[in-house]
Order: structure tokens, then sequence, then C-alpha cells
């Protein structure tokens, strides 16, 4: 026993810092969340027991409904379209050029990018009126100004461009490394078979790059799902409810409605939404992907 | 290879170490804020008392702000110095739940700077020391009694100083004005005569007459047409109200016109004042003082500050900024005697004087008494009102805010969208 404590002692001192990180910000919050979703908790003061309240709360709340449907139909505009582009980005970068290499670092700034700073441009790209820079191309090209930001029906694919635009260059250096773990042979052995481009594609890469995309759809669905920043720099939620998202809503509810309680509520609704989508992921998209 | 792993084990003890005093340091700082540990020498003064307090920034020159405070500090720890003053200027975004998230973990300020509806919502939770006691008579007396209204609690006790007082009404250019045939000293005051000033200045080419701010805060914006059409938000047994002919008639207002492209479409997304700015938009409702401070500085084109809107009354919102204690601090008589400091006549006179706003005493109303278009301002505080004071006021404004952009995109029927608000509030004023 202490033999076996003296030799892993290394390994103890090397965890235990971790494991504090993982339990002060990961592990404390998650199961309080949990509880306090059982209260109602304006932050200061002492919680009142509200057992199942919030939860039937939430069943009835139409906005929750409507943030929730928001936030699917964000999944929607965003999770594949990101995906392609960053697929297609990748497949554009993948060679040993010195064009590639510029695209590449190009392709990546969005990333790096504060989304702060790219909330403004967007908001100054799409303004709704005559002045919106978007607006004002649309008119030189001899088509009408459209309201953008202040639809209802557009002020949410506009955001979705906008996380599309940040994220389409992380997704590409996730498929540059797929690409990059294909073996040259399959590709020889295509070409000698006589097959078409569009075939090699279709047969070599995507196949090859499965585990890949596994990877990126999981990690770009439960982003989609976690949508926040857009919303709040952006919108305010608006133009009524349209870009309400499910974490917008929590943050509202719990930061300017000091609803504590409801808003872990639906934190917690989100958390199983978002476990369900990714195990069903797991075994529709996953399937065959060994897990290493 | 033993001695590799000592060495790497040390180095990881190390970090595990600085990781953890990096933790408890907040707990230092705590307690540095608190009692200093008493010198053992019984010559020593007694004991040393912190006092943190937060502001947000007023002034548009950060600089000057910091410089501003850091004099009122040196001078007030000199006159009394067991205690120091920590002034810390903060960001205005999310200070609601700053301050919240900080003072339930035991940590955040003793003194800060609060609006009415945030003191509503402070004064509810029982978190803020009443200063009925503290404030000296002769500087109770001294206040406006309007000021003091916007700080006391439903209970009738006051929770905070006041140091200044916001005006919203409109600015006009008078350049566009003459554009459109108005008469450019003669701004309209009921609300036939604006909607008259709006359709002439419809018809100039490449401008917009005025604009609704569909996301900014209601008190700015919709509140005021509430009023002046006669109506409540909230009555004062607490009763949902904004939903009766007062409102709808205020509200059909604003859906006509932005319907009727009298408005920019950015209103439903933002802030509309830069337009103004850029000489693009006639007229603009908001803060005037610190508007007319930014146009003065900017000197682009004449305007004017119009009067305060009439329909069947003529009223509009201003709001209260004030110091309120929280009863976290060690200290309270010491923390109220910064305050009451931080708000002498003279302190006052400059801060409102630097910042564009209007001071709150009887002492201090000669400020403006050489400069004209203040002096205007300063008549028209008469008719303002501050925020609704309710602990949930800031709830109604999230559910009718949304509402009221249904109606503008014509999305629900005005009265609809209203009555869709009063029910959502309702349940809001149900909520523990």
């Amino acid at each position: 026993m202490v033999r076996e404590l003296r030799r892993n002692a290394f390994v103890w001192v090397i965890l235990i810092p971790v494991v504090i990180h993982f339990a002060v910000f990961q592990a404390i919050p998650i199961f309080s969340a949990i509880g306090i979703s059982f209260f109602h908790w304006p932050i200061l003061g002492a919680p009142v027991w509200a057992g199942l309240a919030n939860y039937q709360e939430l069943l009835g709340d139409e906005i929750f409904w409507k943030s929730l449907w928001n936030t699917t139909l964000f999944s929607l505009f965003y999770v594949v379209p990101t995906m392609a582009s960053g697929l297609g980005l990748a497949l554009l970068c993948n060679r040993k050029t010195p064009a590639a290499e510029v695209m590449k670092s190009v392709a990546f700034l969005p990333v790096v990018t504060s989304f702060v700073v790219l909330s403004i441009i967007w908001q100054w790209l799409f303004s709704p009126g005559e002045n919106g820079v978007v607006n004002v191309i649309l008119t030189s090209l001899g088509l009408r100004p459209q309201p953008f930001l202040a639809s209802p029906a557009q002020a949410l694919p506009v955001l979705a461009g906008l996380s599309i635009f940040k994220v389409a260059g992380n997704t590409m250096v996730y498929y540059l490394a797929g690409l990059g773990s294909i073996p040259r042979e399959l590709y020889e052995a295509a070409q000698v078979d006589g097959a078409t481009p569009s075939q090699t594609f279709w047969r070599v890469t995507l196949p090859l790059l499965k585990p890949t995309t596994f990877y990126v759809a999981v990690m770009t669905t439960i982003g989609s799902f976690q949508v926040f920043d857009s919303a709040f720099l952006i919108t305010k939620g608006g133009p009524n409810y349209a870009t309400n998202t499910l974490v917008y809503y929590i943050y509202t509810n719990a930061f300017q409605l000091l609803r504590m309680g409801y808003a872990t509520a639906v934190a917690f609704v989100l958390f199983l939404i978002i476990l369900g989508v990714s195990l069903l992921q797991r075994r529709y998209v996953g399937e065959g992907v060994e897990s290493n | 290879m033993q001695k590799a792993r000592t060495v790497s084990l040390a180095v990881v003890l190390a970090l595990l170490v600085s990781l953890l005093s990096a933790c408890s340091s907040t707990q230092s700082d705590k307690e540095k804020t608190g009692t200093a540990s008493p010198s053992p020498t019984p010559a020593a003064p007694a004991e040393k008392v912190k006092i943190v307090h937060w502001v947000f920034p007023l002034m548009s020159d950060a600089e000057k702000e910091k410089a501003f405070y850091k004099e009122l500090t040196d001078q007030f720890t000199k006159e009394n110095p067991n205690i120091e003053v920590d002034v810390q200027i903060l960001p205005w975004a999310g200070r609601q739940q700053k301050m919240l998230t900080e003072l339930a973990s035991g940590a955040g300020p003793d003194v800060a700077y609060l609006n009415p509806d945030i003191l509503a919502t402070f004064a509810s939770m029982n978190i803020l020391v009443p200063l009925d006691d503290l404030i000296p008579a002769d500087v109770k007396a001294d206040y406006l009694p309007n000021a003091l209204d916007g700080v006391r609690g439903t209970d009738g006790k006051i929770y905070a100083m006041p140091m200044l007082q916001s005006l919203v009404t409109y600015l006009y250019n008078k350049d566009l004005f003459k554009k459109a045939g108005l008469d450019p000293e003669k701004p309209p005051t009921t609300w036939e005569e604006f909607q008259k000033a709006i359709d002439a200045l419809a018809k100039v080419d490449g401008i917009y007459p005025w604009s609704y701010e569909a996301t900014n805060t209601l008190n700015m914006t919709f509140y005021p047409f509430l009023y002046q059409a006669g109506g409540e938000v909230i009555t004062k047994d607490g009763k949902i109200a904004f939903n009766g002919p007062e409102g709808k008639r205020a509200l059909e207002w604003i859906v006509k016109s932005y319907q009727a492209g009298q408005m920019p479409k950015e209103s439903m997304t933002g802030i509309t004042s830069s337009l103004f700015y850029e000489g693009k938009l006639a007229i603009a409702i908001g803060d005037a003082g610190a508007a007319v401070k930014k146009l003065r500085a900017e000197n682009k084109f004449a305007f004017g500050v119009g009067p305060v809107l009439k329909d069947k009354r003529q009223v509009t919102y201003g709001t209260i900024g004030s110091y309120g204690i929280f009863k976290k601090t060690k200290d309270p008589k010491a923390a109220a005697k910064w305050v009451t400091f931080l708000t002498s006549t003279e302190t006052m006179k400059r801060f409102n004087k630097e910042t564009g706003f209007f001071p709150v005493k009887q002492s201090t109303m000669d400020l403006y008494k050489d400069d004209p278009v203040y002096n205007q301002m300063t008549q028209y505080l008469q008719y303002t009102r501050p925020d609704v004071f309710h602990p949930k006021a800031r709830q109604i404004i999230e559910v009718l805010t949304p509402e009221i952009q249904a109606a503008m995109l014509g999305q629900k029927d005005p009265q609809k969208a209203l009555d869709d608000a009063a029910k959502k509030a309702d349940a809001a004023l149900k909520q523990p």
C-alpha cells in the first residue's frame, strides 16, 4: 500500500492541480447549477426551495420554446456550411505553394480575431439602412436594399454568417490535418484506376476524412447550441426575440432578471439536449470511427 | 534520474504553491480592504478604514476622470487620515450583475454609483444602508425634493446620495429644419406640432426626420411618450398599466411613423444618434445635456434643444445618479462621510459641468446661469420623472421591449403587443 503510494506519488503531484482546477471550475459549478435549478434564487440572499416549479414554468414558457427553435435554426444555418467551407478551404490550401501558405493564414485570421471586433464589423456590414455596406453594394448592383438585422427573418442567418466566418478557419485546420494523414498511395492507386478528380474526392478523400468529419460535426454542433456572443453584442436577442438563443436566454434570466434558479433549469435542459444530440451523432455520423 | 525526478517534483510543487497563492490573493485583498491589523504601539491612530468605491465613466476623457477622483481622494485622506478611499472606474456594461456577483461572494464595493431602477432592486434585497441618519441635516435640506424622491425606497427611507440628474428631450438640426421650411427658432411642443414637423422633414431628400430606438432602454424611449399621453407603467398599488388606451395611443404613433418610413431602419437594431451627429437625422431624442456637450465639441451644424413634449401632460424622463452604501461595509459612517464629501456643492458643480449633467442641490442651481442652452435645459428639469421605482422595473422593460419591436415590424397589432407584454409583466411581478 505504502509502496504503491510512493510509486504513484509523482503522478498524484502532477494530477492534483488539474483535479483541483477541474473541480473548482467544472465539476462543482455543474453540480451546484443542477442543485440551484430546484430553487428560486436572486443571486443575493438565501435560495428558496422551488421543487420542480422552474421546470414546470419552462414547459409553458413560449420564449423558451422560441429560443430553442431559434437555436435549432441557427444550427441548421451554421453547422453544415461551416464544415463545408472548412473542408473547401482545406482542399484549396492543401499544397505546398507559398500562395497556399498565405491563404491558410488569411483564412485563419478570423479565428484569432476577437468576437467583439468581428461583431462590430458585421454590424457595420449588415446595417439595415441605405448606408449599410452590403446594402450599398446591393444597390450598386441594381438590387433592392435588405433590412438584414432589422428583419426577424434575416437577422438569424446574418448572425449564423458571422459564426461561419469566424469558425471556418478553425475547421480548415482540422481538415488539413485529416488530409495530411491520408496515404499518398491511395491517390496513386485511384489515378492508376483512371478515377476522375470528383470520383477521387467522393470515393477516397471524403470517406477517409470520416474521423475528422465526426469530430468537427460534434464540436460545431455543440458550439452552435452555445451561441451567445453575437446575440448579445449585435441584436440583444431581437428584433422581437428573433435571435433570442438558449444561452442568451439563460444569460438574461440569470443576470438581468436575477432568476438564477430558472436560468440554471434552462441550462440543465440545454445540457441534456447537447448530450442527446452528441449521442445521436456518435451513432449515425461516428459509425465505424474508432475512438482512440 | 533520481535527481531529475526530485527537481521536477520541486518545480511542480512550486507551481502548485504559486497557483494556490494566486487563488488566495483575493482573500488577502479582502483583509486589506477591511480593517488593517491594529498597530502594536498605543500611540498609533485608531483603526484605518479602506473604502472601495465603484463608479462608471461619465466624462469623455478617461484620464481627466481618473485625475478628478485622484485629487478628491487625496484631499479627503488628508482631512481624514484614517479613511482610505479607492475609487475604481469600471465599464457600464453588466454593472448590476458585476456588483451582485461580487457582493454575493463577500467581495465587491462598499460604495457604488446607482440609478433608481438598480437602487430599487438593491433596496428590495436589503443590501443598502439607509442613510437618513448619516446625512447631515443641512445637506439633506439642501437637496432638491425630486432628487431625494428618486433615491427613496418603498419604505420611504433614503438609500443613496444623489450626485446628478439627466434630462431626456429632443435635439434638432436647425439647418434641416430650415430646409424643410420650418422655423428653427420655434421647435414643436405638442404631439400634433411634432408630427407636423416630422411630415415636413420627411419631404427633405437624403435624411430621416426622427428615430425611435427600439433596442434602447424604455426609460428613454417609450416611457416618456406613455407618460405624455397620460399613462403609467405601473400603478401606485403595483398593477401593470402600460396597456391602457394611453399606451396604445403612444405605441400606435411610433408604429405608424416607423412603417411610413419616417425613421431609419437602424432604429430597430441600435443607437441612431450617430446619424444625427452626421447630419442625416433631423431630430434625436436622448440625454440632452451630454449630447449638447458633444455637439459643441464637434461643431458641425447649428442645433437646438427642443422643449419637453406634451400630449395630455408635459413630462419626460430624467434619471438620478447617486451613490449608495452597501451593508457589507465595515464602517458605514466613514463611507457616508466620503460620499457627503464627494457630493459637496463645489464638487457636484464641477462634476456636472465636466459631464454635461445637472446638479441636484438648491445651492448648485446657479451652475449654468451664464450658459443659455444649459440654462434652458435646467428649466426643463421640472418636467422630469426618474426611473420606474419597482424591484421588477427591469423585468418589465425586458418583456415590453420585444413586443414594441413586434408592433413596429407589423407582426402584432399595437394593442395586442401591449396586452401580451402586460401578461408577461404580470407573471414577472408574481415570480418570487
